[in-house]
């Protein structure tokens, strides 16, 4: 299997001059394609941090990201958007779609920032939102949809993309039990199906369960990390 | 302890602060510099209108302003100018004695205005020194003349010619006399410039055979500002075989240019005014927006409205006067730098101005009232526009707004 | 889909773009309006100054600027006449007898332009006729009679019928006296130059003068001003000895006198536009502080810089693209209403205009090229003042974005 993610002595320091606190520290990770991984811990372990990094949202005090072989951490800001926008889809816990634009045009947004033709970009909204099972929903607008039908969105919104890998920051935070296994059902079979890379930020016990690797966080340090 | 919440707020969030704080900013570096452009450019124009003739006020025989004839001249003596000067503010006089002659050089005759005047004050009213071309300045005991250049070129006369100088004099008496030329003086005014005869007073006295009589008596003021509330006890002094007027009442078509373009003024103020009220609310509008969750929460912990309604005023009373303070703070030096160095303009339009005898300049007037004035105002509007989100806090649903 | 966003996001905050759209159609309205204002009141000026004043085209004696009342324009002016009449575009032509001089009376003098006409011409050149006040215009063929100016008259007292005595040189510099008896008090739009103007019989005139055929100016009035420049090349052909001149040379203070308006109605139209790009600068840096989160994800979803900026610079364009033409519309609305029915200024101004060679009545106009220019200014202004906003947006970093 190939590695899709893999990390070296991943650093993050808040106020290095003053108190530092290591968000992030000294991590080393190797993530392969297919895997489903819950990165879990308490609050403050820098399980958000260490998304962040991971999908070049933010940059590391010192330490590499390498995706598919690129150092995320060397490329100029314009080209790690377009590195963002090709390679990784994002969920995020409070789903954030975009409020003026209905869940049909979020999905397709991301295919026009790639300028993908319409005829396929029309059939790939069709299929994902279908996919998530939000065939009836496409031209609703976000505040018309519940928290579990938004996060199902923003699924199909990552997916669009045809990304190496789905990062979730507690995708399940702000829905209910129903919902969230809903999504999380969504989520095992595209990892079953179609090979999808997913890590996600959980609390939830619900969560971690699911997940076939668990990566745990303490004070920035990998404590445990055990495949099922 | 809502005071010490609001305080930190602003700190909290800098952008949000500094955003609100620059559109009462801009209000009133706005608002104070137009106004301040307007009331120099019109304060300018009076200054000169005032100075190419009349002064800024005028002590005549009662009736002299509507029928200005010689006839309804005045007796002049110390005391009676020791009685003038005596009042608190005014700092000189300048008498005249003025009157229409024809006057002839060579061969040429044309009508003249002529003026006896003390060369010394008069000096003081018009600078009358500065406007010598070409020869001499007047001596108080010559028995000479000084010619404005329009009128000299038509009379084809020049300096040390001599001019004939035939007209009416006090009570119907023949005024007739030979004079010397002893300068030209040149004038931006065409009005002047084509008309005007200037000569000692004692001189233009015995040519009018009214000695010791003036038509005029020009004040000179230690400060021209104060000049409405010295005039009428001038008046009162002097009783009612004197009238006292002040420019405008002796231009009343200049003071209506003047009031007529300070109602243009307004107009422009007013529409300034709505203008930056809008850009004051819509920032106002995007600010409680922006806050709808905070204010949410706030309540949704157990703030009362009315107390979340107080944060909300003292922040805004903060940010109105932070924007206040420092738009006084760079209006003052950008004002002065636009009064020492005036905006001046070229071309075709300053040639007219030059033709007018103004300078082609837009000075800015240095005044503490238009500041005081324009702060308040615009004090005045952000702190009524600050209701509106007192408004948004009385009417917000907590729990909508805790919906992101 | 960056313009969707950006249009969906105009409609978002429906009060906010409101604000933003009424004071940009609030300042283009304003702009328009006083632009068009300004230029009525030049137009009015310069038809006044043609049809009432130097009528389209003057001839004279070459000499004419220096001395005019010396040397007739030419002989034969009857003849003269009549073959101006012949020339293309000619409306009007009539020759003017002038002497400088004094008016006395028994209160006293003042200087004078003493005019020589011939009524019926000079009615259908400048229509004087309709200016009489009190009395009447030469309907009698008594001898020396007299119009004179209503500001003078008031001077000094002077009714129909009241005797007053001319004096000036004929033509061998004797000087001449004569009594003329007022028949009618005329009244302009320019009251300074009433102050100085009396018409008289030119037949009374030259026989005073020692003058047969002959005049010192002829006026020609056109059908219209295209064919000034055609006018003058004729005129001057037929009589090559003669000084032919346009109104622009001589009288270059009113085209002057129009930049002048348009000068200051520049000034105002920029304070505008500074009142108006701080308020639109201000609510849309609000606004995108309301927004931050959003652009993030918008940031971290792979929306590259020029994309973000592009949308919105576009949400800033459509504010004001809604706005200004709506502004546009009702100044087009007022503008075209007043021009035919004209705006009565002495509401505003008093009776002031008068006194500087206006009309009460305004009649606003506004060339397509004024607009353009007004709208391109605007615009011009939307672009600098959305381009802060957008930066700004780019400034944001990605991760922090969302935190917030």
């Amino acid at each position: 299997m190939s590695i899709v993610i893999e990390t070296q002595n991943l650093s993050k320091v808040y106020n290095p001059d003053t108190i530092p606190v290591y968000a992030v520290n000294q991590v080393n990770l190797k993530i392969q394609r297919g895997e489903f991984t819950a990165l879990v811990g308490p609050s403050g372990s820098g399980k958000t941090t260490l998304l962040n990094l991971i999908g070049g949202l933010d940059k590391p005090s010192s330490g590499k990201v390498i995706i598919n072989g690129t150092d995320i951490t060397q490329l100029r800001p314009n080209k790690l958007i377009d590195f963002r926008l090709h390679n990784i889809g994002f969920v995020f816990q409070s789903f954030n779609l975009i409020p003026v634009l209905t869940a049909r045009e979020n999905v397709e947004f991301i295919m026009l920032l790639q300028n993908v033709p319409a005829a396929e970009r029309n059939k790939r909204v069709e299929t994902l939102l279908q996919h998530v099972g939000l065939g009836d929903k496409m031209n609703a607008r976000p505040a018309q949809l519940s928290g579990g039908q938004q996060q199902r969105v923003a699924v199909a919104r990552a997916l669009a993309s045809k990304p190496q890998f789905i990062l979730a920051d507690e995708p399940t935070a702000n829905l209910d039990s129903a919902a969230a296994a809903n999504l999380l059902d969504i989520m095992a079979a595209l990892n079953r199906e179609e090979n999808m890379t997913f890590i996600f930020s959980t609390h939830d016990q619900r969560v971690i369960d699911r997940a076939l690797r668990v990566i745990t966080l303490v004070d920035g340090k990998v404590e445990s990390d055990i495949r099922r | 302890m809502l005071f010490t919440l609001a305080w930190r707020n602003l700190w909290r969030n800098r952008s949000r602060t500094l955003i609100t704080t620059a559109s009462v900013f801009f209000a009133v570096v706005l608002a104070i510099f137009t106004m301040s452009i307007q009331k120099g450019v019109w304060g300018n124009f009076i200054r000169n209108v005032v100075s190419f003739y009349s002064g800024y006020a005028q002590v005549h025989a009662h009736g002299y302003w509507d029928e200005q004839v010689l006839d309804q001249s005045f007796a002049y003596s110390d005391s009676l100018n020791r009685v003038i000067v005596a009042q608190e503010g005014i700092s000189a006089t300048a008498p005249r004695i003025e009157s229409f002659a024809l006057i002839s050089g060579d061969s040429i005759t044309k009508g003249a205005r002529i003026i006896g005047i003390d060369p010394q004050t008069e000096d003081l009213v018009t600078g009358l020194r500065a406007k010598l071309k070409t020869g001499a300045y007047l001596q108080a005991t010559d028995e000479a003349v000084l010619i404005a250049e329009g009128l000299a070129d038509k009379l084809q006369t020049n300096v040390n010619d001599t001019i004939v100088l035939l007209g009416q004099g006090y009570h119907g008496s023949t005024a007739a006399g030979k004079y010397v030329v002893k300068g030209i003086l040149k004038f931006a005014s065409p009005d002047l410039n084509d008309a005007f005869v200037y000569m000692p007073l004692t001189a233009a006295q015995s040519f009018f055979t009214a000695p010791d009589m003036l038509t005029s008596l020009v004040l000179l003021f230690d400060n021209a500002e104060r000049m409405n509330s010295i005039t009428p006890q001038l008046q009162t002094t002097l009783g009612q075989s004197y009238e006292v007027m002040t420019w405008q009442e002796m231009m009343p078509d200049i003071k209506e240019l003047v009031r007529t373009k300070e109602g243009g003024t307004y107009v422009i103020i007013a529409i300034l005014y709505l203008l930056v009220s809008f850009g004051i609310f819509g920032t106002l509008l995007m600010m409680t927006a922006e806050r709808r969750y905070e204010f949410g929460m706030l309540m949704a912990i157990g703030m009362k409205r009315a107390k979340l309604a107080v944060v909300v005023l003292i922040e805004s009373v903060l940010v109105t006067l932070l924007g206040c303070l420092l738009g006084v703070a760079v209006s003052i030096p950008l004002i002065y730098y636009f009064n020492v160095n005036p905006i001046t303009f070229t071309g075709d339009l300053a040639e007219m101005y030059y033709n007018f005898g103004f300078e082609p300049i837009l000075p800015t007037v240095f005044s503490p009232t238009v500041i005081t004035e324009q702060t308040i105002i615009v004090t005045c509007i952000a702190l009524l526009l600050a209701f509106y989100p007192l408004y948004h806090v009385m009417n917000l649903n907590e729990v909508e707004a805790m919906k992101k | 889909m960056i313009f969707t966003i950006a249009w969906r996001n105009v409609w978002r905050h429906r009060v906010r773009s409101l604000v933003i759209m009424t004071s940009v159609a609030l300042g283009v309205w304003a702009g328009l309006t006083l632009n068009s204002l300004y230029i009525g009141m030049g137009n009015e000026r310069l038809k006044i100054a043609i049809e009432n004043e130097v009528s389209h085209i003057q001839l004279h004696h070459p000499d004419y600027a220096r001395e005019f009342t010396q040397a007739p324009v030419m002989n034969n002016i009857q003849t003269a006449l009549n073959q101006i009449e012949t020339v293309e575009g000619v409306k009007a032509v009539c020759a003017r007898t002038m002497a400088m001089g004094m008016l006395a009376t028994a209160t006293g003098s003042a200087g004078v332009q003493i005019t020589g006409i011939q009524p019926p011409n000079e009615s259908r050149v400048t229509q004087l006729q309709t200016k009489i006040k009190e009395g009447t215009f030469f309907t009698a063929s008594k001898p020396n009679s007299l119009l004179i100016g209503a500001k003078l008259a008031k001077k000094f007292k002077i009714k129909p019928r009241s005797k007053v005595i001319l004096t000036f040189q004929d033509a061998s510099n004797e000087l001449i006296s004569a009594a003329f008896w007022v028949e009618g008090i005329y009244q302009t739009y320019n009251t300074a130059l009433d102050e100085v103007m009396v018409y008289v019989n030119q037949p009374d005139l030259n026989k005073l003068l020692n003058l047969t055929d002959q005049a010192h100016e002829i006026a020609v009035l056109l059908q219209s001003d295209d064919f000034t420049a055609s006018g003058k090349n004729k005129i001057a052909t037929l009589f090559p000895d003669v000084k032919v001149q346009t109104w622009k040379e001589i009288s270059p203070d009113t085209e002057l006198i129009i930049a002048t308006m348009t000068q200051a109605s520049m000034v105002f139209v920029i304070i505008i536009l500074l009142a108006i790009s701080f308020g639109i600068i201000n609510t849309m840096l609000m606004a995108i502080l309301e927004r931050t989160r959003e652009i993030g994800v918008l940031m971290s979803l792979g929306m590259n810089k020029l994309k973000l900026f592009t949308m919105i610079l576009t949400e800033t364009l459509l504010l004001v693209l809604v706005g200004c033409p709506v502004g546009v519309f009702i100044a087009w609305l007022l503008i075209t209403y007043l021009s035919e029915n004209g705006l009565d200024m002495s509401v505003f101004a008093g009776e002031s205009m008068g006194d500087f060679g206006f009309s009460n009545i305004i009649y606003p106009d506004l060339l397509p090229a004024q607009y353009v220019q007004i709208i391109m200014l605007v615009l011009i202004t939307a672009l600098i003042s959305s381009v802060f906003p957008a930066v700004r947006a780019l400034s944001l970093k990605p991760v922090e974005a969302i935190r917030a």
